[in-house]
């Protein structure tokens, strides 16, 4: 254990090492700060100053410019273009139709400030800041480290307080669309599935339950899956640290096999960092279609089931 | 240059990490006695960070509400003006990026569909007035073909006709001079054979023996003749 907390440096157990980290406490015990909170207003930033640059490569050029100003002469902003086209086009559209223009804005700043975050939890900002503070004695604010405090870093979205702030703004947003499309009356209506009135007694309670459980879903699976992921990292980690500080036969080959396979699932992070981020907004956009489709309802919740369990 | 950096990096992060690694021994032991203490008294793993050493050895992943309301109401508040900025000021440009592209590459596909349907339909017209143009170019030929046919055979009749009359015109001039000459041949031989003969007899033959053996003469070459 010792060695393992000498290499996610100073933290005592994996859950540690990925937990959010408050800056600063109140007297009663309130987290007035946390790591995850400077972490949230960094990626907030990241994606305002990314977006406007994005956005100027994106516009179309001047008259001046020729053929050119149809081009994304940039290839990181033409990347940006072929992600934001694609959710517009292949996924959000077939499911909204006429309400796409208008939802995008909302859905593609779920994707990319949930994006944004989970990959800056891929970096190792927190250890990076623990090893220049406590470790390399930069001399800024050791104390923090030794109460295992930090201004930045872990990740964000794996704060399930996090993830329930953003599945409440979803949860708003799909029955306050809901309710535009459908009226007031219609959205009422909506509650009882189109089902026998001696069946309403049931549905109904069914019906306000699910929508509740829709955002906490929402919450649920990114914190659980953005949790697991880093959680198994550490303990790799720690095998790893271990491995290579006990330098026998068998420590070695444990620490080598162990290195290799954080590797590989800092890759697999990678790929869920995205397949979460588009997840959240899939299943958002799935659930504002919901509330439109009168006729489809049956054929929606029966494939309701399918996405919950990506 | 990136590349080097990167590298630098990553040296001074193992350099650190192994500064990690040689930690206190004290203090390794101070922690797990630490931890053998706190197993004992039976730890509440969520009892959140306001305790800092309490953080430092057992933790939770799921927060208290003292440590997660905080990062909640930041996340909404972050999330809500990023949202409003971004709405305003990024993806209108985007999304005006998106339409005027996806319209100018519609139209231009639309444009060269028109263009290739034009182009079919003169390609079209022009086939069918090259074909039209063959045909006519074919009648034409073959029009021309049987006139110089006719012509030909006209010509070639009036040539037959020309050359039968020169024809029987030479023969007939051949044979008038063939007659001519045989007549001039007969006179002159009847002559020389009357001289001939006049002197081979030593008298003087006269008109009437010279007509008469003239007319013995011709009548024994017709015979020989005959």
């Amino acid at each position: 254990m010792s060695s393992m907390s000498s290499l996610t440096l100073g933290a005592g157990d994996p859950v540690a090492h990925v937990i959010n980290h408050p800056t600063f406490v109140n007297e009663s015990g309130w987290v007035i700060w946390s790591s995850a909170q400077t972490n949230l207003v960094v990626s907030g930033l990241i994606l305002l100053f990314v977006g406007f640059f994005v956005a100027k490569a994106v516009a179309t050029g001047n008259e001046s410019d020729g053929h050119k100003r149809w081009i994304t002469n940039n290839r990181f902003a033409h990347m940006v273009e072929v992600i934001c086209g694609y959710l517009r086009e292949s996924t959000v559209r077939p499911l909204l139709g006429e309400r796409t223009n208008k939802m995008m804005p909302f859905l593609w700043t779920v994707f990319f400030f949930i994006l944004i975050n989970n990959l800056l939890g891929l970096i190792p900002i927190l250890d990076l800041h623990n090893l220049l503070l406590g470790e390399a004695g930069l001399g800024l604010n050791p104390e923090m480290v030794a109460k295992h405090q930090a201004f930045i870093g872990g990740t964000a979205t794996q704060s399930i307080f996090v993830t329930a702030g953003l599945s409440l703004i979803a949860g708003l947003m799909i029955n306050f669309s809901g309710i535009k499309e459908l009226g007031v009356a219609g959205y009422i209506k909506h509650l009882t599935a189109d089902a026998p009135i001696f069946v309403w007694p049931i549905i109904i309670p069914i019906e306000i339950m699910g929508t509740f459980i829709k955002p906490i879903a929402l919450a649920i699976r990114l914190f659980a899956n953005m949790t697991a992921g880093h959680i198994l990292v550490a303990v790799l980690l720690g095998f790893a640290a271990d491995g290579f500080v006990k330098g026998d036969v068998i420590g070695i080959p444990v620490g080598v096999i162990s290195g290799v396979g954080v590797i590989a699932i800092y890759f697999l992070e990678l790929f869920v960092a995205f397949l979460q981020a588009f997840v959240f907004m899939f299943l958002t956009t799935v659930f504002i279609s919901l509330l439109a489709h009168h006729g489809e309802h049956d054929h929606d919740h029966a494939h309701e089931g399918a996405p919950a369990h990506a | 240059m990136k590349r080097i950096a990167f590298l630098l990096i990553l040296i001074a992060l193992a350099t650190l990490s192994a500064k990690s690694f040689a930690s206190d021994p004290l203090h390794e032991i101070e922690a797990e006695i630490h931890d053998i203490a706190e197993g004992a008294v039976g730890h509440d793993a969520s009892s959140g960070h306001g305790d800092a050493h309490d953080g430092e050895h057992k933790s939770s992943v799921i927060e208290s509400p003292k440590a997660g309301i905080a990062p909640m109401v930041t996340a909404i508040l972050v999330f809500v003006i990023v949202a409003g900025i971004s709405a305003v000021g990024i993806w209108p440009k985007i999304v005006g990026g998106l339409d005027e592209r996806n319209a100018k590459i519609t139209g231009e596909i639309a444009a060269a569909e028109d263009a290739r349907k034009q182009a079919k339909e003169a390609l079209n017209e022009y086939e069918k007035n090259l074909a039209d143009a063959r045909a006519e170019a074919q009648q034409m030929l073959e029009s021309t073909k049987a006139q110089q046919i006719e012509l030909a055979a006209q010509l070639k009749a009036t040539a037959d006709v020309e050359l039968t009359a020169m024809r029987e015109k030479a023969k007939a001039d051949i044979d008038a001079a063939k007659k001519q000459a045989l007549n001039e041949l007969y006179s002159e031989s009847v002559t020389l054979a009357t001289v001939m003969a006049g002197k081979i007899l030593q008298r003087e033959v006269t008109a009437g023996d010279q007509q008469r053996l003239m007319e013995e003469s011709l009548a024994e070459m017709k015979t020989v003749k005959s």
